[in-house]
Parts: C-alpha cells; structure tokens; sequence
C-alpha cells in the first residue's frame, strides 16, 4: 500500500519554494491554478504532496484547496519573518481561519527573538525557525512540527 | 472554403499551385519556408498544408521542426521525381499525401480535390449537435469539439441546473454556470453525469474570457473530479435513505443548509440526493458528511426514535416544552473552540458552522510518516 500525505503550504517568497525544492530533491513543481505540487518520497512506501500557494486567492484557496486542507494533517504557513499586520500572508491566514479548522504551524527564517515583533505571529500557531539554509533543517521543524500534531492527536 | 499555407522557398511554386487549382474551394497562401511559417503559425491555423520542396533533406528537417510545433494539422508533401522509399518515409512521417511533381494536370487536380473533401473529424458542422451527458462525458466532447475546431455554444442541462462553454475555433474561452468564474464553471459543470447537451454552431468571434490552454482545464477538471469523487467517498451509506432529524432546530442553521435539508424532509438517499442537487461544487458532499456527522440527517430507525420522542414531549406542558427546547438547544449545538481561531472575534455563528472540519484523525499514518522521516536522514 502507498501512503500519501498532504501537506499545504502557503508561503510569502520564493526563498521558501526553494527550500521545499531542496527537501523534495526536485527542481520544479506540477502546475495548477492555485498551487504547485511537489511530491518528496519519503520512502519507498511513504509520499508526501506539498501543495505550494504563493498567489492568495481568496475563492481558488476555498474551492482548489477546499477538500485537501480538512484531511491534511496540519497547514503550513512560510514567511521570511514574523508577518506585519498588513501581510498578504497574515490577511489569507485569518482567511484561512475563518473557514478551516485543520491545524496550522509557522515555519520563518529570523527568529523571533531577533525581530522583537514574535507577537504577530496569529496566537494559536506554533512557530518553528529554519536555522539553516538546508534541506537537513527543513527535514529536521517539519518532523518537529508533525511530532507536535501527531501528540496533539494522541491526546485527544 | 479551406485555408492552405503552402510552404515553399519558392513563390513560383505557390502560383502553380493557384493556377492548377483554380475554382477548387480552397484558399492558398503562400507562407514562405519553414522559418517564416513558424510565425504565421503563431497567427493563425490553416486546415491544411502544402510543402513543395526539391531537397529531401530539407525537407525532413521542415516536417520535424513542424511536428514539434504540435498543430495537428494535416499535411501533403510535394516533390520531384522519388523513388518508393523515400515516398514510405513521408507516408510514414504523417503525409496525407505524397506528390511527385510534374504531372498530369487533371489527375493532380482530382488528387487535391479528393484530398481536400471535408471528411469525418475535421467536418465542419452547421447543424446542431445534440445528446445525452451520460453516454459523451464532458471531457470527450470538449476533445472532439476542439479536433474539429468548432464554433459556438455548449449548453448543459442537468435537473434544474444549466450552463454553458463558448468555444471560439476549438478553444474553450468563457463558461458560466450559476455566478461561478469561468474556470470554477467548467470544473463544477464537468461532473455532471447526467443530463443533456446542446452544441449550437455559430460565427460570431467569441471574447476570450479564460486565459488557460484547453489540456490546462482539462486538466484542472480531472484534479476537481478526483477530489469530488474522495469527497463523495468520505460519504457513509450513501445508498441508505436519510432523514432530517426531528430534532433539528430550523431557526439555527443557514439558509442554504435549510434548503439543502429540506430534501431529506421525506427520506432520500445522499446518492440520489448528489445526482439531483449535485452541482458539482465540493463544499455539497462535504456539508453532506458534516451534516451525517452532526446528527442532522439520521437513519430511518434513528427517526423514528426521536420522532416519538417529540411526539411525547408534545404531549407534556407548553412550559416545559420551552425549557426542553432552550436546554436541548445547549446541548445540541456543536462546542465550539473559540480559542482556537485567531480570527474567531468577528465570525458570525453560520461561518463557524460551515467551517471545514478537520477530519485527519490517522496518527498511526503519521507515526509510520514520522519514522520514515527518520530513516530518511539517518
């Protein structure tokens, strides 16, 4: 039997596509109308679909993404740095949370320390900073953060 | 009349070929070689070509450059005296035809005629087409209309539903059905099974209203069919009948899930229940499940129970029938988390209720995906 897990990831630059490219070992995406897919094989058992969106349509997000998200283990958001209140990120965010209740994380490159300004990141997501510019470190919050979900499951 | 681009280094060719073939309805433009062609491709589709070139060589390389050009468009190669291996060559390069110039005028011109009659695909067609959507999925009838370059309107019918696909010279370039953008139109339209269609032929230049190619919403499509079709999977017992619960406070719900549940007033099956009201949109299988999930829709013994139940509370007293209401309205509604959205502060009650769920629940999946991860690096 093949396992594939969606994962959903809405990012604000292509700095972040690039470090999915690196992870996935590919260098270009499956093109739809609201996002790219990359698939990563995990092992000879176990895919996962990251569905890239880097353009925030309100109407594609709900209608493309509307039956991905509710059976994705957790959402994705990717930014450079803690989003100001204006962001396009942080406006598709609270979009997002309006209309989905799959759990969503942060994965940002400054720590949120440096940037004095953590308190943007919207409350309820947990935040996870990419220290270094390798797919190794990207391998490394990812599993953190589907650790998180995964105990977050059990609990309940 | 029948557009010819005669692709030829030679312009002497191209008046041959408009003096032989005088009063045949067909229209030659001389296009130049192959380089120039491209970008007369670039403006328009002829429906068929003519090379005339004397170099062999030359000319497999023009058929090669046409062909990765992808145009479909049928061909006939004109050349000097050859032997039968370099005409096989041609004939199996793709050549409707394979000429080998001079010749007798009136066989060459009986050869082109026949050559260039209307046939099968590429038959235009001034008559309406109509048909069933069960038999031709829309898919297919898309491909056809777009081989044979048609014109016009598609309409679709399906129950109370309706919409339509312009096609402009094969290319699909607008759709409407309800208040949908086009694209989510074709997407939504595309799952409908049933019902019929109605192609009506026109000349009229239709405005370009979608930017995608035909194979980019064709594939758009087979992306929304397969999530409709898990959507409609998640669904249990879909061949069971349904009812609304008696219980089921009207007053609290949307308007939309009030029509939609109405349906079930009488018993109905969520398969027949997608077939009629189906259109095509995700969020209907979904807000199915949701609403199986919610109790709102129950099973015919289930029914039955809290039928009688309201029968007996309907016996009891006016105020305690009131209190049975505000309580049970405390415990039916569903918990919600307010903490747990950000954005919650301004959300209406009937956002919250139609708030996708999340429905991922196999930790033992993610377990095993968390391991592999660690294999993966170690």
């Amino acid at each position: 039997m093949h396992e594939i897990t969606e994962i959903p990831v809405f990012m604000d630059s292509a700095y972040w596509q690039q470090r999915f490219f690196g992870l996935a070992g590919v260098n270009e995406a499956l093109n739809y109308q609201a996002f790219r897919q990359v698939s990563w094989q995990v092992d000879d058992r176990r895919e996962v679909y990251f569905y890239l969106i880097d353009h925030f349509n309100e109407h594609m997000v709900s209608e493309s993404l509307g039956a991905i998200i509710p059976r994705a283990p957790m959402v994705l958001f990717c930014s450079e740095q803690a989003p100001s209140a204006d962001s396009a990120l942080l406006k598709i965010h609270n979009f997002y949370s309006e209309h989905f209740s799959t759990p969503a994380a942060w994965f940002t490159r400054m720590a949120t320390e440096e940037d004095g300004e953590a308190k943007l990141f919207p409350e309820d997501n947990a935040v996870y900073r990419l220290e270094e510019d390798t797919p190794e470190y990207l391998h490394h919050i990812l599993r953190k953060a589907l650790k998180d979900i995964y105990n977050i499951l059990l609990k309940d | 009349m029948r557009e010819v681009f005669v692709i030829s280094e030679k312009e002497s060719i191209y008046r041959m070929f408009v003096v032989e073939l005088s009063g045949l309805p067909i229209h030659l433009t001389w296009v130049g070689d192959m380089e120039k062609a491209q970008g007369a491709f670039e403006r328009e589709k002829p429906d068929f070509i003519f090379f005339a070139v004397r170099d062999n060589n030359l000319l497999h390389n023009w058929l090669a450059r046409f062909k990765r050009l992808q145009l479909k468009v049928p061909f006939i190669c004109f050349l000097g005296h050859s032997d039968w291996e370099k005409r096989e060559l041609l004939w199996m390069a793709g050549a409707s035809e394979v000429i080998g110039l001079p010749m007798l005028r009136k066989e060459f011109r009986i050869i082109i005629e026949n050559l260039m009659k209307p046939s099968g695909k590429n038959e235009k067609i001034d008559k309406d087409i109509e048909g069933d959507l069960s038999q031709y999925s829309l898919m297919d009838l898309i491909q056809t209309l777009e081989d044979s370059r048609q014109n016009g309107i598609l309409k679709l019918y399906a129950g109370e539903r309706a919409g339509e696909i312009i096609l402009d010279r094969g290319a699909i370039v607008n759709a409407r059905f309800d208040k949908q953008e086009p694209i989510m139109a074709l997407r939504m339209m595309a799952q409908w099974n049933n019902g019929r269609f109605h192609f009506i032929p026109d000349k009229i230049h239709h405005k370009e209203e979608i930017k995608l190619d035909n194979q980019q919403i064709l594939r758009e499509c087979q992306l929304h069919h397969r999530l409709y079709e898990k959507a409609i999977d998640n669904i249990p017992d879909r061949d069971i009948v349904f009812y609304t619960s008696p219980l089921l406070d009207f007053e609290q719900i949307g308007p939309m899930a009030r029509k939609y549940l109405l349906y079930f007033k009488n018993g109905l099956t969520p398969a027949d229940f997608l077939e009629q009201h189906g259109t095509g949109s995700l969020k209907i299988p979904e807000n199915l499940l949701s609403w199986i999930n919610k109790k709102w829709l129950v099973k015919r013994s289930v029914y039955n129970q809290q039928l009688s139940q309201v029968e007996r509370q309907q016996k009891t007293s006016g105020v305690k029938r009131i209190f049975d209401k505000v309580f049970a309205r405390g415990k039916a509604a569903p918990p919600i988390d307010y903490s747990s959205t950000h954005a919650s502060s301004g959300v209406s009650l009937e956002e919250i209720l139609t708030r996708r769920p999340y429905l991922f629940t196999d930790h033992k999946r993610l377990k095993a995906l968390i391991e592999a991860m660690d294999e993966h690096y170690a």
